[in-house]
């Protein structure tokens, strides 16, 4: 039976557990929600995702909603198959699960609104808040010299291999270097040199192409 | 070696002591003196690089994330105390589910209200009240659609309890307490029976006597 995935192709969220399914080579379906008419807010998705949210997937009986957790539960079930995301060991495993988490709290926290602000807002046709755009290229500085830091002495965020701690920045990694506020990563030498490393990966270019980017 | 948790007497280190009492692990805790500046230090910083609470070492190894450290505890310590992971590939799966929905969608706002209402003089800038009310009116918001769930769950992940309603603790314990938003809990049938079961199990209590910020 093949994983059903129910969300759009160009967002982040669902990007996210795309590519893993593409790195894991598990195959998938994708039945589109269209967020432009917010499809995701009506009463059939809320069946699968109570909050509203893009993705959810169904494999046979089986649900899940969370991107990541999504993402976490295929990793581990298919362990054996494709790219290993999850490390070598359970103490290498708390450091790939660790580097993700910071993606939700350091990462995303500043990249959503600034994607938001500087993407999808002109978009729609409403403004852009410039002041708040200043503010969190301020905040996102500081953090991305911490993760400039530990790309210095790793290959990837969570040591010498590629894991679910490099994948799950990627999808909103892609829309910030899509901006003109590209040059904060391009400028941190670390940073710049993973970002080239890891969108060579073939799973990321099947799944830009898919997305039309 | 002892594992070592720094920053006890906070809110997010606690989703790292309340895992350990449950599973039944021996721990030492260090305190870090936010107030004077002590998790901007180079020590602290070799660490954590965020500059925040918790980090822990176990021997030579080194993890922060609360949400990680629960995880590498349930799974290390996974034959003894109860199963926080559930008992399938599934089962975890709605528990990593459940601890995403907390990160990503319960803690931010609650986390806006615990600074501009409990640190905002403390920590020296202004008390938003319009981020207030707008935290307030969406966490109200996903505590209606918990309320949903849990009338037909008894826990979140299913009927076991988990990492995933042991990471609410702390910041909930907040919103009842100094918050003052009891309300918004007790007024909800189901979060409320929720709530009251997993803040009445030993391991919390424990939790909350030993490491409780000093009045």
């Amino acid at each position: 039976m093949v994983v059903k995935l129910y969300g759009q192709v160009t967002a982040a969220c669902p990007q996210r557990v795309l590519l893993c399914l593409l790195e894991k080579e598990i195959e998938f379906e994708i039945v589109h929600i269209d967020l432009d008419t917010l499809e995701q807010k009506r009463p059939e998705h809320l069946l699968r995702q109570p909050f509203g949210q893009v993705p959810a997937i169904e494999d046979g009986d089986f649900k899940l909603f969370e991107s990541r957790a999504i993402a976490r539960y295929y990793a581990t079930k298919y362990s054996d198959q494709g790219t290993n995301l999850l490390g070598k060991s359970l103490e290498h495993r708390a450091i790939v699960d660790q580097w993700a988490d910071v993606e939700v709290g350091y990462f995303n926290v500043l990249v959503h609104p600034l994607v938001m602000n500087l993407v999808i807002k002109p978009r729609l046709g409403e403004e852009c808040d410039a002041a708040l755009v200043e503010e969190l290229k301020v905040k996102l500085g500081v953090v991305l010299d911490i993760y400039d830091n530990q790309l210095a002495s790793n290959r990837f965020l969570a040591g010498d291999e590629f894991t679910m701690a490099d994948l799950t920045h990627m999808p909103a990694m892609g829309y910030l270097m899509r901006t003109d506020i590209n040059r904060i990563v391009k400028d941190r030498a670390n940073m710049n040199r993973w970002w080239e490393e890891v969108t060579a990966r073939p799973a990321w270019k099947k799944l830009m192409k898919m997305a039309g980017f | 070696m002892v594992l070592k948790v720094y920053g006890p007497h906070f809110a997010s280190p606690k989703r790292a002591l309340v895992t350990l009492i449950e599973k039944g692990v021996a721990f030492e805790t260090v305190p870090v003196d936010l107030m004077k500046g002590e998790h901007k230090q180079p020590a602290y910083l070799a660490l954590q690089p965020f500059g925040t609470v918790p980090a822990v070492v176990d021997g030579d190894y080194k993890i922060f994330e609360s949400r990680a450290v629960m995880r590498y505890v349930a799974e290390k310590y996974r034959s003894q105390g109860p199963d926080l992971l559930g008992k399938t590939v599934e089962e975890r799966g709605q528990v990593e589910q459940w601890l995403d929905v907390e990160a990503t969608t319960f803690h931010p706002p609650l986390l806006n209200l615990t600074l501009h209402i409990m640190f905002a003089s403390v920590m020296g800038f202004p008390s938003d009240e319009k981020l207030i009310k707008e935290s307030e009116e969406k966490l109200s918001a996903v505590l209606d659609v918990y309320e949903a769930h849990l009338s037909k769950s008894k826990y979140l992940a299913g009927d076991f309890v988990s990492l995933a309603d042991l990471a609410h603790l702390p910041f909930t314990d907040y919103l009842v307490g100094p918050i003052g938003k009891a309300y918004m809990i007790k007024d909800r049938k189901h979060v409320s029976a929720w709530w009251n079961d997993i803040s009445s199990r030993p391991a919390w209590k424990e939790t909350l006597e030993k490491y409780s910020f000093p009045a």
